[in-house]
């Protein structure tokens, strides 16, 4: 029988990793594995129980776990053997709690048939923010506060996944060298459970309002595909079905009127798309999703050990509440060519294309009750404003394109050494940068240059011409350096027009980054192992017109290991991290 | 415009230790032990060319709390020991004890402190 998976399923089914909560480092040596007499398969049984005490708020330390402050009884089972050509594994773990659960079956029957079956529930607590903390007033008088209303303050929020899934391969054997195989796969994912929603007034106070918003979520996919061996190629080709529902309703919120927050006089209507005389409206609404690709793969083997490689892909997502629309179509290919025994060059190329549809978008526009403006929509009392309907072009809709090269050299044993160049052009159909192109230069180098000593390297580095950038996103020209005439919202300058002027370009993508990674691995003996490692990461972006932006990463670390002698195994390990982000900072009346 | 920035330091420490005490009894032990640390930093409330101090706010208290409000400081250590006891070459007798404490040093929504203490026992039957 199989001595060494007995070994590793008798560690698996130890209390430790049985029961809810995460215990690694649960030992390897076991009981030997009995083969039972006459019966064609063996196993583990294990019962056990779990009990937990906790304090204060353990939604962060147990995020994952569910806890039994009152006790709970623990199963877990696994079985697995083989008669004639047929090989099974089954396992079962029920840890206590209906939210924390898996099952297995793992059948193979030749080389024709595989079949596999698991099922998969585990919890995740979820915070909630009791928003206390946002709660100010002003000192200009009037409802001109920041506040909160919770509708559910004692509210614990959770949910639990669930996943099952099942795949299933048939192969046929040719009369010539080859093969046909038939596959199926079904894999449905479940999230249920209640989390903290949350929705915001504008325009009048800055009211925050809570709710529980229950969630009952369903993923499916379908894959069914085939594919056909006859050397030297290899066919195959896949479809697959893709549907998301969130089965609860949605939340409903009343919002407050539009007032002028310091004078409560009702003039702030013909500004906002919505208030409290539009009633119950829904918020937080999750769409349906459906998803439908093809696939087509292809493998062709060459002389001498070479090999090229092809896709194409082709799929539509499809937003079931709105019926917009994003196509998928992406083709690539990869080459692969020994040269000599020392050395092979792989060189690959992609392209996609993304097409999301556009939107026309129909602002509500509604006249103010009273003021200035009473009877006016927002662009009638100001003309300069132009028209508010507008076409969302999508941001999505690009083209990438990427081409690159790698040669790797093994100049001796044990030692290889890798020099490669990419070139991406990323084309968009509707934003501010239409065109990025991007050079990468990268290299790495693994050796043993020593028995007991194993060293590698890498290092890559990017330029980037027109990197992804918002024009023109922050740092408005000052047009009104005074309060307006009255110290009254109708005159004067208003939001739109200083808004216009807006001058800075920001962004968080590089124009120049730098990718350094190196370890060292020390076996002096077969009882001890050192490794030291070393990650450091560079990215800025100094091309901007009023500010720069950059990011900085260091990972140093460390692992020992070792085996002093008889039965006793010590491991330890330090890693540090240190990141810095740089970037120009604008907010609302203070260059915003 | 002004320059702000944001800086993260993340300390990470495992040991784990596995030992066969005698012919029937092993033993093992495991710690993992992290402190983070996260703030902004250069935040300043320039009024620039405005005139007049806009009503309702205070630059220099902005400029010196703010960025504050963002500030993390968490640890978190978690501490796990157990035994396997051979009754027979079919049965082993397990148990297993769980400290894990998260600190919530600089609250930023709310105090996330919590600590949890979990304890497990089984039998194992290998046939």
């Amino acid at each position: 029988m199989r001595i060494g998976l007995a070994l590793f399923a008798l560690a698996l089914s130890a209390p430790l990793t049985a029961f809810a909560q995460p215990h690694p480092g649960a030992p390897a040596s076991a009981p030997p594995a009995a083969e039972a007499a006459g019966l064609p398969f063996e196993g583990v049984f294990t019962f056990g129980a779990v009990g937990a005490d906790t304090s204060d708020y353990v939604g962060r330390a147990a995020e994952y776990d569910v806890l039994h402050t009152d006790g709970a009884a623990t199963l877990n089972a696994q079985v697995w053997g083989e008669r004639g050509r047929t090989r099974w594994d089954v396992l079962a773990r029920h840890a206590g709690d209906n939210r924390d659960q898996r099952y297995s079956l793992d059948l193979h029957v030749g080389r024709h048939l595989k079949a596999l079956v698991t099922y998969d529930r585990a919890p995740h607590r979820l915070d909630h923010d009791p928003l206390t903390w946002m709660d100010a007033s002003s000192n200009i008088g009037g409802t001109f506060v920041v506040g909160h209303t919770d509708h559910d303050p004692s509210a614990q929020y959770a949910l639990t996944r669930g996943e099952l899934h099942s795949r299933l391969e048939l192969a046929i054997p040719l009369r010539r060298a080859g093969s046909v195989a038939l596959f199926a796969s079904h894999r449905r994912e479940m999230r249920d459970g209640v989390h903290q929603t949350l929705t915001t007034n504008h325009c009048a106070t800055c009211h925050t309002e809570s709710y529980s918003r229950e969630m009952n979520q369903r993923t499916r996919d379908l894959l069914s595909g085939a594919r056909l061996q006859l050397e030297p190629l290899t066919l195959e080709y896949s479809f697959s079905n893709r549907e998301f529902v969130e089965k609860s309703a949605a939340p409903t919120n009343v919002y407050s009127r539009a007032l002028h927050p310091a004078t409560l006089a009702d003039v702030f209507l013909n500004r906002v798309w919505y208030d409290e005389r539009a009633g119950e409206l829904p918020f937080d609404t999750v769409p349906g999703l459906r998803k439908d690709g093809h696939e087509l793969r292809a493998r062709l083997s060459l002389p001498g050990h070479a090999s090229v490689t092809g896709t194409f892909a082709r799929s539509t997502s499809r937003n079931m509440d709105t019926q917009l629309e994003v196509d998928f179509t992406g083709t690539s290919g990869r080459l692969y060519v020994p040269i000599g025994r020392k050395a092979s060059l792989r060189a690959a190329v992609r392209r996609y294309d993304i097409e999301a549809d556009s939107v026309q978008v129909d602002v509500a526009e509604l006249p103010a009750p009273a003021g200035p403006s009473a009877g006016l929509t927002y662009a009638e009392a100001y003309p300069q404003l132009g028209a508010l309907d507008f076409v969302r072009e999508s941001g999505l809709s690009r083209t990438p394109t990427t081409a690159e090269i790698d040669l790797v050299y093994r100049p001796y044993r044990r030692t290889t050494v890798r020099a490669g160049y990419e070139w991406e052009e990323i084309q968009r159909d509707h934003y501010d940068v239409q065109r990025t192109v991007t050079h990468t230069v990268r290299g790495s180098v693994r050796a043993r240059p020593w028995k007991p000593l194993q060293v590698q390297a890498r290092a890559a580095y990017d330029w980037v011409r027109d990197p992804f950038v918002r024009e023109n996103a922050a740092m408005p020209l000052v047009l009104q350096p005074y309060m307006s005439p009255g110290n009254v919202p109708f005159t004067g300058l208003q939001y739109f027009e200083f808004y216009r002027t807006r001058q800075a370009d920001l962004t968080s993508s590089p124009a120049r980054a730098e990718f350094i990674e190196h370890s060292v691995t020390w076996t002096p003996t077969d009882r001890v192992s050192v490794m030291g490692h070393y990650r450091y990461r560079h990215a800025e972006n100094e091309e901007l017109n009023f500010s720069q932006w950059s990011q900085s990463s260091h990972v140093p670390g460390a692992q020992i290991w070792i085996a002093p002698g008889g039965p006793i195994q010590l491991s330890a390990g330090y890693t540090y991290q240190r990141e810095q982000t740089e970037t120009g900072f604008a907010t609302l009346a203070f260059v915003g | 415009m002004d320059q702000a920035g944001y800086r993260q330091n993340h300390h990470l420490v495992w040991t784990n230790v596995q030992a066969q005490a005698t012919s029937r009894v092993d033993l093992f032990a495991n710690l993992v032990w992290t402190r983070n640390r996260a703030a902004i930093e250069g935040l300043e409330y320039e009024p620039g060319p405005l005139e007049a101090q806009l009503v309702g706010l205070d630059y220099r208290l902005m400029s010196s709390a703010f960025s504050g409000f963002s500030d993390l400081k968490i640890g978190q250590f978690v501490q796990t020991a157990g035994v396997h006891y051979r009754l027979s070459e079919r049965v082993v007798l397990t148990g297993t004890v769980e400290v894990n404490r998260y600190d919530d040093r600089e609250p930023y929504l709310f105090d996330a402190t919590g600590r949890y203490v979990s304890f497990a026992a089984g039998l194992q039957f290998v046939f």
